[in-house]
């Protein structure tokens, strides 16, 4: 019998209509028993564990697109947090399928986050910080591969310190791709994390990685830039140190790694323009060393009118558990910019080149004087072996 | 069991069902040009299911990692993105015009994280094929 014989069939459109019928009302049944149940087993899952507490506004399960969202979400520690200043809290979080891949037979799903925002509390080992990342994954329905979030915030607080200094960034928009799990899914390309954000209320900061999450040994490469942060800001963390203050100038950071085989080779290059020192207090001591400090940074700054950029490439070479960030090189890099050749904010001379073999410091010194040899190089690295360590 | 395994259960459930659905509704029998050619109701013929099978042992090689978004585009995806934000209105006027603003305007309009990093899913947005703009692994 073909199809058209039985559109012929005359009871067709009865059963078509009954058939209809009753899968509307399934999907209504369905449908008003879903979001009681997932209300239920989310707030069950966010209170299993003793170290934090869970609270939300509401759950809502979408069936087109599948999709699983919580509106409100708060993670406090869990004896003896406060709701009102929770560790982590979420506008709005949801996780979707990817219609695409399930056409595919493939699932993959990808979470959004709208206005989370989180605190770090660095408590010197005094504290166990819970562990929000696990809490938030036994809430979500399915391993995501793509993340995104959205107008995000983090604080940073170190209640160790004498001012309890804090680095706040906002405005974080990050979006997370290819964190699948499996080889052949990943269809060779790598993970990669691109962000930008503003770090308290001046430096914009991007960031990028891409990640092999299939290596035996970590694998990873990127690049970290902050332009633009006023060093005004860094009073609660330098002032108690070292009573001084910088009100005046911003610093420029710029950073280049790459991780391969568990070696990490790459370099930072900070550059501070217009900077100034003051003292914080009246003493003559405190005066002399600001006195000495403002007078360190102009004279190795590269004198380029308005920018007056106190600048170097710090290399960093070794093993990632055991960096070696080399201080020669850094020191005679201050000094070729203040007196060889200006260095220019941005990735230029990042990663710096690597010597082959060890230099000599008065070899290096030579070679950062002379305007053709370029920056310092990184030396090889110094790797600690057992035998060091006795 | 874990609210999030039930859940991911009843999530896969559902759309594997919406899918089947969405299948048998495509016109292709009428299509069918001869009855000759098709099986008789009696015969059984093995389904040729379009799920993919995960090849056995043999396992894509890796795009190498950069350090900078650059580093992963083909030679020309650029100018193909900056094309796309021209003509979607994206691109200031400006002589130093940034390809990076221009894709966090153009990303933000799309209620996407406004990073200026060109992601698949951006690309994708700009209506280009990130299969095109994207370095492969070499063979």
């Amino acid at each position: 019998m073909s199809v058209l014989d039985h559109f012929r069939h005359p009871g067709w459109p009865r059963r078509a209509l009954v058939g209809l019928g009753l899968l509307l009302a399934l999907t209504i049944v369905f449908r008003l028993v879903l979001d009681p149940v997932a209300v239920h087993f989310t707030h069950k899952q966010l209170n299993a564990s003793e170290a934090v507490s869970g609270d939300f506004e509401s759950v809502h399960v979408t069936l087109l697109p599948p999709g699983y969202g919580i509106r409100r979400l708060k993670i406090k520690q869990g004896q003896g947090g406060d709701w009102r200043h929770p560790l982590f809290y979420a506008e709005h979080a949801r996780v979707t399928l990817d219609w695409r891949r399930l056409l595919h037979a493939e699932l993959g799903a990808r979470l959004r986050l709208d206005g989370p925002k989180m605190v770090m509390t660095a408590t010197g080992g005094k504290q166990k910080i819970p562990d929000i990342g696990a809490a938030l994954e036994k809430v979500i329905p399915a391993r995501v591969d793509r993340v995104e979030v959205r107008e995000g915030e983090l604080l940073y607080r170190d209640v160790t310190a004498p001012r309890h200094p804090e680095f706040w960034l906002r405005d974080i928009e990050l979006a997370a791709e290819n964190l699948t799990t499996r080889k052949r899914l990943a269809g060779g390309r790598p993970a990669t994390v691109s962000a930008r954000a503003t770090l308290g209320k001046s430096g914009t900061v991007t960031f990028f990685a891409s990640a092999d999450l299939f290596a035996a040994k970590p694998e990873f490469a990127g690049q970290l830039a902050l332009r633009g942060w006023r060093v005004a800001e860094l009073y609660d963390l330098e002032e108690p140190a070292t009573k001084l203050q910088t009100p005046k100038g911003t610093l420029d950071l710029f950073a280049e790694f790459k991780v391969r085989d568990g070696a990490i080779s790459g370099g930072v290059k900070p550059v501070l323009r217009n900077v100034e020192v003051w003292p914080t207090e009246d003493s003559f001591g405190n005066k002399l060393k600001a006195w000495i400090a403002d007078k360190g940074l102009r004279l190795f700054s590269d004198r380029v009118p308005g920018r007056n950029a106190t600048a170097t490439v710090i290399p960093i070479q070794g093993r990632l558990d055991q960096p070696d960030v080399q201080i020669w090189p850094t020191i005679l890099g201050v000094v070729r910019n203040a007196f060889v050749e200006g260095i220019s904010a941005g990735f230029a001379h990042l990663p710096p080149p690597a010597s082959p073999e060890n230099e000599s410091v008065l070899t290096q010194a030579t070679n950062a004087v002379q305007k053709d040899k370029g920056p310092p190089k990184a030396q090889p690295p110094k790797i600690e072996t057992g035998s060091d360590k006795k | 069991m874990r609210v999030a395994e039930t859940m991911s259960i009843a999530l896969f459930a559902l759309a594997l069902v919406s899918c089947a659905h969405a299948k048998t509704t495509e016109p292709t029998e009428p299509a069918m040009p001869e009855a000759a050619e098709k099986p008789s109701s009696t015969e059984r013929v093995p389904r040729t299911a379009k799920l993919r099978v995960a090849p056995t042992g043999e396992q894509p090689k890796m795009t190498p990692l950069a350090q900078s978004p650059e580093g992963l585009l083909t030679p020309g995806a650029e100018q193909k993105i900056h094309d796309k934000l021209s003509a979607g209105g994206f691109m200031k006027e400006e002589a130093n015009a940034s390809t990076g603003a221009a894709l966090r305007r153009f990303q933000a309009a799309h209620d996407l994280p406004s990073t200026g990093v060109p992601d698949h899913e951006t690309v994708r947005r700009l209506g280009l094929n990130p299969d095109d703009l994207f370095r492969k692994a070499p063979p």
